[in-house]
């Protein structure tokens, strides 16, 4: 039969299904077993009145329960035990995790996972807040914010392809097709790739370790009122600790970079230098996923009142001041919601980095990992640990957004 | 302390003007109440005193200098804006404080400032609390807090109790007069509340379609209005315009009946406040009812001039039941009559 | 206030906003110009350096695309009868010949297919569901709704393993019916979750009067609520079908050659010495331009769908 055709039929027999199923059952409930007639026809709609929302219920909760509950139950059982060659399992406890950690293609992935979920949502939230606060003041700021959105519109692996393009590389000698390459070809040992490739970038990493101590700074200076809640107080300290350290990190970078002998008119393959790549792959979503925030960070801004940024202004607040003290404060909640979101995101990440490294040069991650055992190696009791980590990884954001949105209904 | 000079004050958006050149001199300590209906530029007016909107033409001088170059917190002005502009995240002290922080005022001093207008404002439970825990009326407090702890020369108030319900309104209407009087500060206080314009202003402007209308004291304002907007505008019952003839010292009402005093000649209207009517059964001015309302202390009785259309309202002291189609007489006295010529403008 | 205030940034802030926001637009939409781009260059303009910002467009990415070709040498071209169309014309110059579709037409129609079948599916269920969540007394209601939510924020490659050996034992594997149940199951709790949404704003009293002029529930629901809900359903539909549309994760682990959608298909189109660049990006143009056109369209609504409702506007 010609496809489309089983096509349509099939649509058809899925439709009169999906009716049938619902008008079959009204009518079995109403008419045959709690008809509202004879001696009990009181007792009868009651009856029925009971049973009716599962029959709204039932299909859905049933097709939620087959494909996503019980397969994490069966995940959960799968990582407890270990396939047997003739077939049927056997149970060995937490082997397969203690087999996992012993890999270091694991801690790899663990990592690089950590350094997804700071990095992914943090520049997200942060270029979509500076593009919101910058769209908002030009005139063609609602062309540029669609150009900006656009990326949003596009799969995953569609972008994986799309910059796969862009950083692709040929070798040596030949042309290159690769828009990274092709700039990167540009520059030579002259003042302005000094300029554009080490000076700007040290004075970025400047600003940004400054930006963080200044941030532990804030978070330090109130340290002192805090003492009736010591754990506040520690996760204070903890977080300004954290921030020093990374403030400390990006400033100890910028000597070696400005000293680091660049391999010029050399074709680099971008996505095979170790670490570095991580964060080629961390473009394609920060690219994406600007967007979203940027237009759900722009809408907060302009929900904040007018009249307190005037009274910020009144009382002498510069425009810094004014965007840090007043406005930022005010769309807090936003910005988590946001940046909650782009973790929950972050973490089902799994077709850029498949499409675009397969994990290959320390690129790997925790879905790609579990993917990797579960089809090359055949490793299911493995593969079913690696995707517990995952799922716990995503259970406290899981568990706080719950709550967050429990709190809201009442 | 400083007065402010307002000289030929213009403000235009784009191609359309919306101030045309409003003049005033307000006295260093004065409460000058800018009053008229919305979208007469009293707001705008406001924030140009503030620095929150630049000044197309002419200039504004508060104390000796000319501030129209200057932000606003270089001018040495408080707000108070109409829906408190609290800041959500900070406490009540902070709030108050954020102003003075910004200036680089030593800690010790913001404490003591705040602390001191928080007992003025009897907010001083609440100075650890977020807005959002708060009432309006506490909000209100907090939005005069913040004013009043950086000291300035001038107090600027931008609808501050229209957020309010009445009873409220009319506490905090004589809090804020009090605060004034007791700090000295000279204020500029923006409403389209003729009650709160009246019982609060030394002074009130009246503000329409751009213009200053009259600029005097509320007394003034009510026995002598100058256009027959401000007649409309002040008062309540608002005045009766009657449409008359001035001729030899006499009225003459479009009925024919005749009202001795009045000078000039002509077409006039001739303007008549309802509490100025007094009940006389033989009286020229003959009210034909069609309803009255009872408030208590007074009774208002609608209705039209006896064989005209122009409606007529008058206020009689007490209780007093009307039929409908009943025909009350009255007189008034000729000092309490106000005429105005074909461009609304005060004869006499 | 007014557009005019002092609050409003001045000339030279615009003027460094705008260049700020004109570059980072640039970066942005530079990539989709370059897939665009590519996909109308030849195979030679594609690897061409400096790349080739003006070039003579060509289809032949999208021919290289739709068709599958061989190789020929001179004297069998010398053989074959003149090209008669414009594509029989443009592979020739290639040396080449068309030998038959390629596989790219198959998998855009398992797209379509399970991309619609899934989307009516949960919507249909869901529809359901969020009326009863919405208008019954159901025991445990909160406990069942956070259930759902907390389903879809779930990775769902977390919960692979158990689907592919359920798939396995049931014949399911690389069948279109079981892609369909599959995303039918993974945008149900987004359906349900929004669809709540949008049934509880609608008014209880339209249904109350329904039922006191003697219409059953049953016909109550499709009757008033129904009708009522029709653009929430609308864009819910949208949500799940760009949803399905762009699914990779299980297409590339459940299917293979039946039920292969295109998200798995492109990226491996190969030409001569690697990935035929004109026609994954002729493929991948291809394959994004309806959701884009969606998504830009709709926008606001789709927000709603991103943040679980937390963002109305």
């Amino acid at each position: 039969m010609n496809p489309a055709l089983q096509a349509i039929v099939t649509i058809f027999i899925g439709v009169g299904g999906c009716v049938g199923y619902f008008w079959l059952s009204n009518q079995l409930l109403d008419k045959v077993l709690f008809p509202p007639r004879g001696p009990s026809a009181g007792r009868n709609i009651n009856r029925a009145n009971m049973i009716r929302p599962w029959l709204f219920l039932l299909p859905a909760l049933a097709a939620l329960g087959l494909y996503l509950a019980y397969p994490v139950v069966e995940t959960l059982r799968l990582s407890l035990s270990e396939r047997l060659p003739e077939g049927g399992y056997t149970w060995v406890g937490l082997e397969n995790y203690r087999q996992m950690a012993a890999e270091p293609k694991f801690w790899e992935a663990m990592r690089n996972n950590m350094l997804w979920l700071i990095v992914v949502p943090a520049a997200s939230t942060g270029f979509g807040l500076l593009a919101a606060q910058l769209t908002d003041r030009i005139g063609w700021g609602n062309i540029a914010k669609s150009l900006i959105f656009m990326p949003m519109a596009i799969s995953f692996v569609g972008a994986a392809v799309i910059w796969k393009l862009v950083y692709d590389t040929r070798p040596a000698g030949q042309e290159q097709i690769g828009v990274l390459n092709a700039v990167w070809l540009t520059f030579d040992e002259g003042p302005v790739s000094f300029i554009v490739l080490k000076l700007l970038p040290a004075l970025v990493l400047l600003i940004c370790s400054a930006l963080l101590v200044w941030g532990a700074w804030l978070l330090l200076r109130t340290v002192p009122a805090l003492h009736a809640r010591p754990g506040a107080l520690a996760l204070r300290g903890g977080l300004a600790l954290a921030a020093l350290w990374l403030g400390w990190a990006l400033l100890s970078t910028i000597p070696p970079l400005l000293s680091a002998r660049l391999p010029f008119g050399q074709p680099r393959t971008w996505l095979t230098i170790p670490f570095w790549n991580n964060f080629f792959l961390m473009a394609v979503l920060v690219w994406i996923q600007t967007g979203f925030a940027m237009v759900i960070l722009s809408a907060a801004l302009r929900g904040i009142p007018e009249e307190t940024v005037e009274a910020a202004i009144v009382d002498g607040a510069n425009p810094f001041q004014i965007f840090f003290r007043i406005k930022v404060p005010q769309i807090a909640g936003t910005i988590v919601v946001v940046w909650t979101t782009i973790t929950i995101v972050v973490l089902k990440v799994f077709d850029i980095v498949f499409a675009m490294t397969n994990g290959q040069w320390q690129t790997q991650v925790l879905a790609n990992y579990m993917y990797d055992k579960l089809f090359r190696t055949g490793d299911w009791g493995v593969g079913s640990a690696a995707a517990m980590v995952l799922m716990a990884l995503v259970t406290p954001i899981l568990v706080w957004n719950v709550w967050n949105a429990r709190r809201e209904m009442r | 302390m400083a007065g402010i000079v307002l000289d030929k004050l213009k403000k235009s958006y784009g191609g359309t003007e919306v101030l045309h050149g409003v003049n005033a001199e307000i006295a260093d300590g004065e409460f000058v109440v800018i009053v008229g209906p919305s979208g007469c530029g009293k707001s705008t007016l406001l924030r140009m005193i503030a620095g929150l909107e630049s000044v197309t033409e002419g200039e504004i001088r508060i104390g000796e200098r000319v501030v129209n170059g200057l932000e606003p917190a270089q001018r040495d002005i408080a707000m108070v804006f109409q829906n408190y502009a609290l800041y959500p995240h900070m406490s009540v002290r902070q709030n108050m404080a954020y102003g003075l922080k910004i200036r680089g005022l030593p800690k010790e001093e913001i404490d003591r400032r705040v602390e001191e207008a928080a007992d003025i404002l009897e907010i001083r439970d609440y100075l650890e609390r977020k807005p959002r825990q708060l009432s309006g009326g506490q909000r209100q407090r907090v939005a005069m807090g913040r004013a009043i702890v950086r000291k300035p020369q001038v107090f600027l108030f931008d609808e501050p109790l229209s957020n309010l319900d009445a009873k409220l309104r009319v506490q905090m209407r004589l809090e804020i007069r009090r605060l004034q009087k007791r700090l000295g500060v000279t204020a500029v206080y923006v409403t389209h509340d003729q009650v709160e314009a009246m019982t609060l202003g030394d002074r009130l402007m009246v503000l329409n379609g751009g213009r200053s209308e009259q600029f005097g004291t509320p007394i003034e304002l009510y026995e002598r209005p100058q256009t027959t907007f401000v007649a409309g505008f002040i008062g309540s019952p608002a005045m009766n315009f009657l449409p008359a003839t001035a001729e030899g010292g006499e009225v003459v009402l479009e009925n024919g009946a005749r009202l001795p005093g009045g000078t000039g000649a002509g077409r006039v209207r001739l303007g008549l406040r309802p509490e100025h009517l007094l009940a006389d059964d033989g009286g020229p001015i003959r009210l034909q009812a069609i309803l009255a309302e009872q408030l208590g202390a007074s009774t208002l009785v609608h209705g039209t001039l006896e064989g005209t259309d122009s409606a007529l309202v008058a206020a009689l002291p007490g209780t007093r039941a009307v039929t409908e189609g009943e025909v009350l007489g009255f007189s008034v006295a000729p000092a309490q009559m106000h005429l105005f010529d074909g461009e609304g403008r005060r004869i006499g | 206030m007014s557009a005019f205030s002092i609050t409003e940034p001045t000339r030279r802030q615009k003027w460094i906003a705008g260049i700020l926001v004109a570059l980072y637009a640039l970066i942005t939409v530079m990539p989709l110009v370059w897939i665009v781009m590519t996909g109308f260059k030849t195979g030679p303009d594609s690897i061409a350096y400096p790349p080739k910002v003006v070039f003579s467009p060509s289809l032949e990415g999208y021919v290289n695309l739709f068709t599958t070709q061989t190789r020929l040498t001179p004297e069998q071209i010398e053989t074959l009868p003149p090209p008669e169309t414009w594509y029989d014309r443009l592979v020739r110059e290639r040396e080449k010949t068309i030998v038959g579709p390629s596989r790219f037409g198959q998998r855009f129609l398992n797209s379509v297919v399970i991309g619609f079948g899934s989307t009516f599916l949960s919507v249909f269920l869901g529809t359901l569901a969020a009326y009863a969540f919405s208008r019954f007394k159901v025991p445990l209601k909160d406990d069942l709704l956070f259930f759902i939510l907390s389903t879809r924020m779930m990775p769902p490659i977390a919960a692979a393993i158990p689907i592919f050996l359920m798939f396995r034992t049931l014949g399911l594997s690389d069948t279109r019916l079981g892609m369909i149940l599959l995303y039918t199951a993974v945008n149900l709790s987004l359906a349900v979750w929004l669809l709540k949404g949008f049934i509880d704003e609608i008014p209880r009293e339209y249904e109350e009067a329904a039922l006191i002029d003697g219409y059953t529930r049953f016909q109550a629901f499709y009757k008033v609520v129904l009708p009522q809900a029709a653009t929430g359903i609308a864009s819910t539909a949208i949500f799940c079908l760009i949803f399905a549309w762009n699914e990779y994760a299980f297409a590339v682990l459940l299917t293979s050659g039946n039920a292969q959608t295109a998200p798995p298909f492109i990226p491996t189109i190969i030409g001569v010495g690697g990935l035929d660049w004109p026609a994954v990006a002729a493929g991948a143009t291809l394959f994004l331009l309806p959701v884009m056109i969606f998504t830009i369209v709709l926008r606001k609504h789709l927000l709603r769908g991103i943040t679980f409702g937390a963002v109305r506007k």
